[in-house]
Parts: structure tokens; sequence; C-alpha cells
């Protein structure tokens, strides 16, 4: 397991429609980037949520990597905490190499005061990624739903009917299954 | 003298990217219009003469965006822009600009 760091890059918007850019050079210890995070940090006060105050873009590894392109939102006042997630991310970083890109506002005129937002990247030294089990054995009851690989192949769901006396079909037995039986 | 296509070169063997296609692309602008939009995915538009735009144009794209102000004047950098790219002109313009690229298609 390596470190994971946190690399805070917080521009201030003075004016509506403004385009700020910028590039920041990610410590040369730190291998890949696994996620990021928008963040309207503080400036606009509004009773309700606004979806989109500006937009980021951004690119790794000195243009190389357009990895980046996402919407900032700004929370009402009475709801200050953010609540999404880091967004996914897969970047190798290439040693001493810059992140850049472009912020853009688009904030409603009539809402607009000076802000401050940051982009948050997380980013590791460990240059392993996380393993996917591709061959992930199949249980048994998995293999009663499962459709004959000699049917129709458009058909994406297939489940045997629970009221045919003939199948021996346990309706618990697939929680995860997606279709239902009408 | 500052040569756009040396320079375009370098920069994409620099990145890594090799070049498909390289031209020009113009952009004709008339009155009572006043955005446009150019698709340009997969591929790169650098901007050649900002310097000739309204003051208060407006290039935004997925990649970069770029207001024309009047600082802009004497300088020879290219902006590159690429995915969707939105032309917007400011109103009250007398002469509606030709705007042109130099279009960069990619392997």
């Amino acid at each position: 397991m390596g470190v994971t760091r946190y690399n805070i890059i917080q521009l201030k918007v003075d004016r509506p429609g403004q385009i700020i850019k910028f590039q920041h050079k990610v410590p040369t210890y730190l291998k890949r980037c696994t996620g990021f995070k928008t963040v309207h940090v503080r400036g606009i006060g509004t009773d309700l949520y606004i979806p989109e105050i500006g937009w980021f873009t951004a690119s790794f590894n000195s243009l190389k990597e357009e990895a980046i392109v996402a919407p900032v939102s700004a929370q009402a006042f009475f709801q200050p905490e953010e609540t999404h997630e880091f967004q996914t991310l897969d970047v190798h970083l290439l040693q001493g190499q810059l992140v850049v890109g472009v912020y853009l506002d688009t904030c409603p005129s009539n809402l607009f005061t000076p802000y401050f937002v940051n982009l948050y990247l997380r980013c590791t030294d460990s240059n392993e990624t996380k393993q996917v089990k591709s061959n992930n054995p199949v249980t048994p009851i998995e293999q009663k739903v499962q459709p004959d690989a000699n049917e129709d192949e458009t058909e994406d769901c297939s489940c045997p009917n629970p009221m045919d006396a003939d199948d021996e079909y346990e309706e618990e037995s697939n929680p995860d299954q997606l279709c239902s039986i009408i | 003298m500052f040569d756009h296509l040396v320079h375009i070169h370098q920069q994409f063997k620099q990145r890594e990217l090799s070049i498909q296609l390289q031209r020009f692309k113009t952009l004709v602008t008339k009155s009572a219009t006043l955005r446009y939009e150019i698709e340009a995915y997969n591929e790169y538009l650098l901007l050649t003469n900002a310097a000739l735009l309204p003051i208060g144009t407006r290039i935004i794209s997925d990649t970069n965006s770029l207001e024309v102000t009047t600082t802009l004047n004497g300088l020879e950098g290219l902006e590159e822009f690429s995915g969707l790219v939105a032309i917007e002109l400011p109103t009250g313009i007398d002469n509606y600009p030709i705007i042109e690229f130099i279009q960069i298609v990619k392997e």
C-alpha cells in the first residue's frame, strides 16, 4: 500500500464569466492520480443548490493526457457539507510534468459574488492498480439463472418463472438480479 | 520570427502525438449570429488570428477557454482548443471577423 497525498489547486474568481488558467506541478514522488474532486469553497451564498457555477478542465503530464472536465456546484448555505465523493481517475504521472488547466465561470450573474474554488487531486506514490478479478468463480445458484448459451444472444435478462413447478428457482437466490417477472 | 508550423510540430512531438492531417480551417461570421459551434473531437484547433478578433470574443472548448482582451495584442502564441468549440462574439460589433484556425487531426 502506498501513501495517498492530496494536491489542492485553489483559484479565486473575481468577475462573472472569468477564465482562469492554472498550472501545477505534482511532487515527483507521486506516481499515480486516482481521483479528483471540484469544490466551491466559499463566496457564493445561496438558499438553493446551484448545480453549476463553473467548469474545470485539466490535463496531465504536460498536455499529454486530458483527463478532467468537470462542473463545480454551489451548496445551499444551510447545507454546507459537500457530499460528493472523489471521482475516479487513473493517470500515471510522469516525473516533473505539469498539470495544466482552465477554470471557466458560468455562475448566473445575478448570484455572482467573488468566490474560491478548489480542485483536489488524490495521488499516490504506488504504481499498483486495483486488481479486478476477471475470472470470478460462478456459484451453482448463479449458474441456474444464466441464460443458455444457445439462446438468442440479444436477450440480456432471463429469469425463470418462480411459479413454474418444474423449475428449481429459489426466490432469494440472487438478490442482485435486475429483471422482474410480470 | 516565430514560425507557427515549426512550433506546432515541436509541441506535438513533445506530447508524443503524431499528426495525421494539418490544414487551415476558417469560420466566416455573419451579422445577427453571435454564437458558433465547431466539433473538434479527437482533433485540435489552433487559433491563429486572436489579435484580429473583436475585444470580448470568447472561445470556449472542452480543453481550453479564451476571452479576447486588449492584452492579447502583440502576442504570437497559439491558443489550442479541442472537443466542442463554442465561439461567442460580443454584441454591438461593426465588423464580423473571419476566424482562422490551424486544424490538427491526430493519429
